[in-house]
């Protein structure tokens, strides 16, 4: 019999079909509760922001792709994700040359430039949004009323974002009888706070309103296995134990942790940002010690800096701290008696 | 009823039906051939030294290559006929060239006297005794390994319990599950007589819960049995890898670097349980045994086949003609075969022929999903280890645990970014190993 040369590799033979443009695919799904939010309450605003940050996004990958040399990585939807990101992070009144700066700041220089996705240390959506918040805070904290508003005559409105801010301003300044009574606002209808807060009916960025589309998309990741759910468990956590401890010493009584918690963008941060696979550490002991470092950091920051919101900025932080964090969690190898650090030779 | 299971690990896709080609098939013995080939290197360790030489005629079952030391086996002849060549090189299902002692069938099926013995008489046997009956008839072990068996029970170091390994998690295999739904009995006396040889108390049987049928005809057989218990495993790969058994069963950690006997434990595969028995009471050195042939042929089944005996005696040209790959041993730890002109040795429990090997898309950066970390049995970071690999830092790679990697490939298996993070393993092994 005349040999017929086969086909020679080594083992496994098998894959699992698994790919990471099938995992971006089903963020951009979990993502489309949160979207579908956000255009009911904020209509055109909503549309054009999120067009213009992922057709942006998209473009920059391209184009920097191109420049620098590399296989055109746009099929792997990275930059989709990260320009809806980046989009629902924004308020509705966004002007959009400040969105697609955004998206040039995050594609550009915090991904490409460190060689693209898997190599990036920050998340870059994150990355953009605090610099834009640093740099076009005036702009960028001109909040829209829901359902009301149209883009060209946006109106400056309250968030309860800033409601909750007030009174941390008021603890930090030390003043607890304004303290309270800035809470009392808050409180005379606290019920019907969170329940706005729930559906989504509040002003704010984009994505960050409705908490229901954001624990959907959540149930879909968890239901997909593409999430770690060590981090957003062990980032609310912590957030909720240092709010409870700080209603306690202030005695702002029971239902401001949870209205702090579902204000602002700890929930749409804890679900969609901190859980980046890239930025974030490797073994569960580490996510755990990554989520409570962002929930005990987003307080810190909400309480006593001069911005309102702690999520980007407590991420970036612990971002960096991702590859120490994985340096020193690393798992028990298998018939290994765990050694001490510093007993190693 | 509590099931086993250990830490890690992943389900294979369509492991079921993969398995269901060749569940309820009927054992096949093929036509003995006219030739056949037995390599010299068939055991871990060091080749067998041929004690006949070209011309000789030899009778089934009679010794054609001596073990050369203790950590080595006995080879014997499945059939009659003339010895060809002692030194014929022939591709193994390793992938290496071995030498091979070639024996051309007279077709006169003469067979040595066996020396048998009554069930009653062999439970009389000293430890000594059958480990020496373990040496004679060339035991290694059949899971795939090739460990030569009396290795595992000559020793100095205390043995409590014996396992017995019929867990098959290989997607395709079946034919342990064969041995057991057709060897109870000499399954469980096998076992009996690793316990006498090993001097441990406790045996177990370890069935994972897609072989209920076979794990209730063991409880049955069993049922008033204190000495050996069977136990059920989830299904999950790769549960039937010694150390992660262990583990799971008994809740003990194999040391690092380590045998299961530093921790008092004898794992063996039923299999090589059966054929202990066989060597015990019929006193029939190991020439055949059960064989797995499926795929993409016409007709998946299983085998009970003489060693040395080509593939390309077992399967249709046809059915060649029409598949790529040629695997031998299992879907996720096997070889490929460049050639059909490739024997069978003790080793092998599988041949499968595919189509082609799976389409997967170009290596793509690490996105630290940490998947081949989770699923990793013997808990260890393998993209880590292959950025170790990549940038040469070999020095590093016993620190982070290289030599707990049992080479399951579940790592490759789940990685998104299709990185075949196991062949940058195996690589920064190999290298560890030559320094």
């Amino acid at each position: 019999m005349e040999n017929k040369m086969r086909k020679v590799t080594w083992s496994p033979f098998a894959h699992s079909g698994n790919s990471v443009n099938m995992a971006m695919l089903d963020v951009i799904i979990s993502l489309i509760p949160v979207i579908l939010a956000s255009i009911i309450f904020f209509r055109m605003g909503s549309v054009l922001v999120l067009l213009t940050t992922t057709a942006a996004a998209v473009s920059f990958e391209y184009i920097s792709r191109l420049v620098l040399k590399r296989y055109n990585s746009c099929q792997d939807l990275s930059a989709v994700v990260t320009g809806l990101i980046l989009g629902l992070t924004l308020p509705p009144s966004t002007p959009l040359l400040i969105a697609i700066l955004g998206s040039l700041i995050a594609i550009v220089v915090v991904k490409q430039l460190f060689g693209g996705i898997g190599n990036n240390v920050f998340n870059p959506a994150a990355a953009a949004r605090a610099f834009l918040a640093i740099a076009f805070s005036v702009p960028l904290t001109n909040w829209v009323n829901p359902m009301t508003a149209t883009y060209v005559d946006a109106t400056t409105s309250a968030t309860p974002l800033s409601l909750v801010k007030t009174v941390m301003m008021n603890i930090k300044a030390g003043d607890l009888e304004a303290a309270r009574s800035a809470y009392s606002v808050i409180e005379s209808d606290a019920v019907g706070l969170i329940k706005l807060l729930f559906t989504g009916e509040v002003a704010g960025s984009l994505g960050e309103t409705s908490a229901i589309a954001i624990i959907i998309g959540l149930i879909y990741l968890i239901v997909k296995k593409r999430i770690h759910t060590e981090i957003v468990a062990s980032y609310i956590g912590s957030a909720f134990l240092v709010t409870i401890i700080l209603s306690l010493i202030y005695d702002l009584g029971p239902l401001f942790p949870l209205i702090s918690i579902l204000a602002g963008g700890l929930l749409f941060g804890a679900v969609f940002m901190a859980t980046d696979w890239v930025t974030s550490p490797m073994t569960k002991k580490g996510r755990i010690i990554f989520g409570i470092g962002l929930g005990v950091l987003t307080i810190i920051i909400r309480t006593f800096s001069n911005f309102p919101e702690g999520v980007v900025f407590s991420i970036l932080i612990m971002n960096m701290a991702t590859p120490l964090i994985d340096r020193h969690t690393g798992n028990r190898i298998f018939g290994k008696v765990k050694v001490k650090d510093n007993e190693k030779k | 009823m509590k099931k086993f299971s250990f830490k890690g690990g992943i389900h294979i896709h369509g492991s079921a039906e993969k398995k269901a080609l060749t569940t309820n098939s009927q054992i096949i013995i093929p036509k003995d051939p006219e030739y056949l080939y037995l390599p010299l290197n068939q055991q871990l360790g060091r080749p067998s030294v041929p004690v006949v030489a070209v011309g000789d005629q030899v009778k089934a079952g009679q010794i054609l290559a001596k073990m050369d030391g203790g950590f080595s086996a006995n080879i014997h002849s499945p059939i009659s006929g003339i010895v060809e060549h002692v030194d014929f090189l022939i591709n193994e299902p390793t992938g290496q060239l071995s030498k091979s002692i070639v024996i051309k069938n007279d077709f006169s099926n003469q067979e040595v006297e066996y020396i048998s013995r009554t069930t009653d008489e062999a439970m009389k046997l000293t430890a000594k005794n059958i480990v020496d009956i373990m040496e004679e008839s060339g035991l290694v072990g059949l899971g795939g390994a090739t460990f030569p068996t009396p290795i595992k029970y000559t020793g100095n170091k205390k043995c409590d319990a014996v396992i017995l390994n019929g867990i098959e998690c290989e997607p395709y295999n079946t034919a342990d599950y064969v041995i057991m739904k057709n060897h109870c009995k000499e399954v469980i006396r096998g076992l009996k007589y690793m316990l006498i040889a090993s001097g441990a108390s406790k045996g177990y049987i370890c069935i994972e819960d897609n072989k209920m049928d076979v794990f209730e005809t063991f409880r049955q057989t069993l049922s008033g049995d204190t000495d050996i218990q069977v136990a059920l495993f989830k299904e999950k790969y790769p549960q039937g890898a010694e150390k992660q058994l262990v583990s799971a069963l008994l809740n003990k950690e194999v040391p690092y670097g380590g045998l299961p006997i530093d921790i008092g434990v004898i794992v063996n595969n039923v299999g090589t349980a059966k054929a202990l028995c066989d060597a015990v009471e019929l006193g029939k050195p190991l020439t055949h045994h059960y064989l797995t042939i499926t795929g993409n042929i016409k007709s998946p089944s299983n085998y009970y086949v003489p060693v040395g005996i080509l593939f390309k005696d077992l399967i249709d040209d046809e059915d060649f003609d029409k598949n790529n790959v040629l695997l031998a041993g299992g879907l996720m730890m096997g070889k490929t075969m460049y050639t059909e002109n490739t024997p069978v040795t003790k080793g092998i429990n599988a041949i499968i022929l595919l189509e082609d090997l799976p389409k997967v898309s170009p290596e793509l950066p690490c996105v630290r999903c940490s998947s081949c970390i989770d699923n990793c049995p013997a808990f260890l970071a393998p993209t880590t280890l292959s950025q170790l690999v990549k940038n040469n830092k070999y020095d590093t790679l016993d620190e982070y645990g290289i030599l707990a990697c049992i080479e399951c490939g579940t790592c490759s298996y789940v990685c998104p970014s299709h990185i075949p993070l196991l062949d940058y393993i195996r690589h920064g092994k190999l290298e560890l190993r030559r320094r």
